[in-house]
């Protein structure tokens, strides 16, 4: 990660006016995405989420972002219009969200979904554009690709849902994919084969990936960087594959608590939150 | 204390008809916790609300102490088994405080000595009585499972259901709730039916393990044996494989 | 939770993160509603003006100058001087005295048909939603045939056969106003009957009754009773209308709907005489809509 990053985050900090009080989401969150794939953990509220919308600038009307720096390659996103974040939203950055089901319109065909949103981005005819559709959903593994086109969205499983909005937001052949928890609404079956289908295709297309999610060892076993959050701060950045020796205790506290399998115990590990965390500079791994 | 023999259970009717649970059966001990897992749709919540006596049965006996049960069931047989659910948001009246939530069951049952009863019941699941007169959304979603178990615990009943109890909360929350809910359940002596989609939580807290597929129960095996990865069946070996692939687990080694 | 650095200690108490009664716990959510009530101005006029209306309800006898059905037939149809702020009727009537006693009468038709038709239409519509297959469909289909009519037609026939008067106009009001709370209150049920706090209670014994009086009426309770008030102008004006025609209350009775059709004939004349009646019937329409419409938007707020 020698080259300059992709996303440059420097003292992102994110609040919402609430009817009493501002709550803050996110901060003073210092960030650098390169060719890579980066995971961000945390629990409920720690502000995971809040960090790709914000990137997206898709947060609520109550939200407001601030940002020493926030920019995307050479564009400055901090500036940008919301005529200029359309443009960007989808063509140079996707997002995959938790559940298909609220994401894809249910009265048109999927196919046409995916041809659309390529047509939208490259004001191509349409029959290229169907072609191009076909392709992709190919590219997702989906066995029959002109039968799954006329599909309309009720008509297909929870997998596949996730499979078509991975296809039709990577269509556009983006710089970067932000996945928000994008398997956690799936079987652990099909879990596992979703998150190699996102790898593939990152690999081969040489994007970066942010993926957000509860999940520290899924986290740990895709990606390259992993970030843990806690209450809007980074507790930790470090290796995925040295998370095992994370030194953050509310890292190794996630790490803990967790029932494994193979390893029974009578009483699972608690995690004893310390106020002291919110004030403390981040732990950083070996790297970054 | 809980026999299932050959429960079917079925929605609709006429051609719409659709067998959801099909002749599964199986016997659970007294003081035994036994697991009940499987992906979405695999017919394992349903089999449990039938236990529960909240939907009927289409085929099939459940006898719980040896004595048969439908969906009518007197007021002791309901204070027998009680439940705690998966989502802690919707499982509490969100119109009534804590204080009124654990009143129900004692005014049903028209036990004595109500204030008493609330507050060991609240220090039981370890909250305190502070919480007592607040509503659902004055506490987080820990709290309001821990008024669940303590909403179920109140009236002494010998069963616990489980139906993903801690499915909607976070990890440390979680191991929180487990843990809780197995010292509550070695200290009453209860007998507990766990249904979870996560086979670590189940090999956390159960004896044995039922695994259910589309409907029917595919292998039924002890706890030591999953941890040993020792199982027949094709399904159970990748559900195993998928919980260590996508992190619910980690490879060990 | 402190909004103030030093907060007044009431509102402490009303506000505590950890109420130590019930009572406390119940006013504190009560005062949560009232606070959201009151960041609406509008609905706060709408709230003053039926209150300031019921307390001069309430005074009449103390207030009015005159009574309100002597007749004084040497001074008919006067305008409004120190004597009659709002004039005289045909019979020589002090007007504003009048008016004072008829608010009496309107509030009475409001508070007899809100007792009717909340409890019947949320007892008609909770059972339907909540017990389903044939109930619902016997219930519903009965509520359909009173939807069916237009309800000032429906309240004429009603009142008609019955004979008029103020009873009886209650009572034609009341059955031709509760078929959309059964309906809205069985929208209600329906989204959360499958609720697992239903369950847990099933779980726990309680019986069908218990469920429905403790669970499923206090949660639709708030959205038919923001949709009375809403309707409470329309009530208004049906009571004033049966009164109009003559088949509500009886002269010499000061009905405001009465009043107005009394001073018809003088309209061009003397136009106070049915003004005034309309006016205060436009006042309170309005206010219990300004009402309304905050209370809807106060108790929505509270369930986020």
């Amino acid at each position: 990660m020698s080259q300059t990053p992709i996303i440059d985050i420097e003292g992102l900090t994110v609040t919402y006016r609430g009817q009493a009080r501002v709550v803050t989401a996110v901060k003073d969150i210092t960030l650098a995405l390169g060719r890579e794939r980066l995971g961000i953990v945390g629990e409920s509220g720690s502000g995971k989420s809040t960090i790709g919308r914000a990137i997206l600038k898709l947060l609520p009307e109550t939200a407001r972002i601030e940002a020493r720096r926030l920019r995307l390659g050479g564009t400055d996103l901090l500036q940008a219009s919301e005529r200029q974040m359309r443009a960007i939203r989808g063509r140079r950055i996707s997002m995959v969200l938790q559940d298909p089901k609220y994401s894809l319109n249910p009265v048109i065909t999927v196919g046409e979904q995916i041809a659309e949103s390529y047509r939208v981005h490259t004001s191509s005819r349409r029959a290229e554009a169907r072609q191009r559709a076909l392709d992709m959903l190919a590219a997702v593994h989906i066995r029959d690709p002109a039968r799954v086109y006329d599909l309309y969205p009720h008509e297909v499983s929870g997998g596949m849902g996730q499979r078509i909005m991975i296809a039709m937001m990577l269509i556009p052949e983006p710089e970067v994919l932000i996945a928000d928890e994008p398997t956690s609404a799936l079987d652990v079956t099909v879990q596992a084969r979703l998150l190699e289908l996102i790898d593939e295709i990152i690999q081969r297309r040489g994007m970066a990936l942010i993926l957000i999610s509860h999940n520290l060892n899924l986290v740990a076993s895709f990606c390259d960087r992993v970030v843990v959050m806690y209450a809007g701060r980074i507790m930790e950045v470090c290796k995925a594959s040295e998370l095992s020796a994370a030194r953050h205790p509310y890292t190794r506290g996630l790490i803990a608590c967790r029932p494994v399998i193979g390893q029974p115990v009578a009483e699972l590990p608690t995690l004893t939150r310390d106020s002291a965390w919110l004030d403390a500079p981040a732990t950083l791994g070996a790297e970054s | 204390m809980i026999e299932v023999e050959d429960l079917s259970v079925a929605f609709g009717a006429g051609a719409r008809r659709v067998e959801v649970v099909r002749r599964v059966g199986w016997t659970v001990d007294r003081g035994e916790v036994f697991g009940l897992v499987g992906e979405s749709g695999c017919g394992k919540t349903t089999a449990l609300r039938a236990i529960a006596g909240l939907i009927p049965l289409s085929g099939g006996a459940i006898r719980i102490d040896g004595r048969g049960m439908l969906m009518r069931r007197s007021k002791a047989d309901r204070r027998l088994v009680q439940m705690v659910y998966q989502d802690p948001y919707g499982s509490l009246n969100p119109t009534h405080t804590v204080d009124r939530v654990l009143n129900e069951p004692l005014a049903i049952h028209r036990l004595g000595n109500r204030g008493s009863r609330i507050e060991q019941a609240l220090s039981e699941v370890g909250l305190g009585p502070e919480h007592r007169f607040r509503f659902p959304h004055q506490l987080s979603g820990g709290q309001r499972q821990r008024v669940a178990i303590a909403r179920a615990l109140i009236a002494d009943p010998g069963i616990l259901l489980l139906d993903e109890p801690t499915s909607a909360l976070d990890l440390s929350v979680q191991a929180e709730i487990l843990n809780l809910l197995k010292r509550i359940g070695r200290e009453r002596a209860l007998t507990m039916l766990l249904v979870s989609h996560d086979l670590a939580v189940i090999a956390h807290m159960c004896d044995r393990i039922a695994v259910m597929l589309k409907g029917e129960i595919v292998e039924v095996m002890d706890v030591d044996q999953l941890r040993r990865g020792d199982c027949r069946h094709d399904y159970t070996r990748n559900l195993i494989a998928s919980t260590y692939l996508t992190g619910e687990q980690r490879a060990p080694g | 939770m402190t909004v103030n650095a030093a907060p007044q200690t009431w509102r402490a108490w009303l506000t505590a993160e950890a109420p130590q009664s019930r009572l406390q716990a119940q006013l504190g959510r009560a005062y949560a509603s009232w606070r959201s009530l009151a960041q609406n101005p509008l609905a706060l006029v709408g709230l003053v003006i039926i209150l300031l209306l019921a307390l001069l309800a309430l005074l009449a006898p103390v207030i009015a100058p005159y009574s309100p059905v002597e007749q004084d037939l040497t001074n008919r149809l006067q305008p409004a001087t120190a004597a009659h702020p709002f004039g005289t009727d045909e019979l020589g009537r002090d007007i504003f005295s009048r008016l004072l006693y008829g608010s009496r009468i309107t509030l009475l038709i409001i508070f007899l048909v809100s007792i009717i038709v909340l409890p019947l239409g949320l007892a008609i519509g909770t059972a339907s939603g909540y017990f389903g297959g044939l109930i619902d469909t016997v219930l519903m289909r009965v509520t359909d045939i009173f939807l069916a009519f237009p309800r000032l037609i429906l309240a004429l026939a009603f009142a008609a056969a019955l004979g008029p008067g103020i009873e009886n106009a209650v009572i034609a009001i009341s059955l031709t106003a509760w078929p959309p709370y059964a309906r809205l209150a069985r929208a209600e049920t329906l989204t959360i009957r499958k609720s697992e706090f239903i369950d847990a209670a099933r779980m726990q014994g309680a019986t069908s009754a218990h469920i429905l009086a403790n669970h499923v009426v206090p949660i639709c309770l708030p959205s038919v009773l923001v949709r009375l008030t809403l309707d409470m102008a329309g009530i208004v004006l049906t009571a004033a209308g049966l009164g109009f025609l003559g088949l509500g209350a009886q002269p010499p009775m000061p009905e405001w709907g009465l009043m107005i059709a009394n001073g018809r004939q003088y309209l061009l004349d003397q136009w106070w005489v049915s003004t005034v009646p309309g006016l205060a019937i436009f006042v309170i329409s309005l206010a219990f809509n300004l009402l309304g419409d905050g209370l809807r938007d106060a108790l929505d707020s509270r369930s986020s």
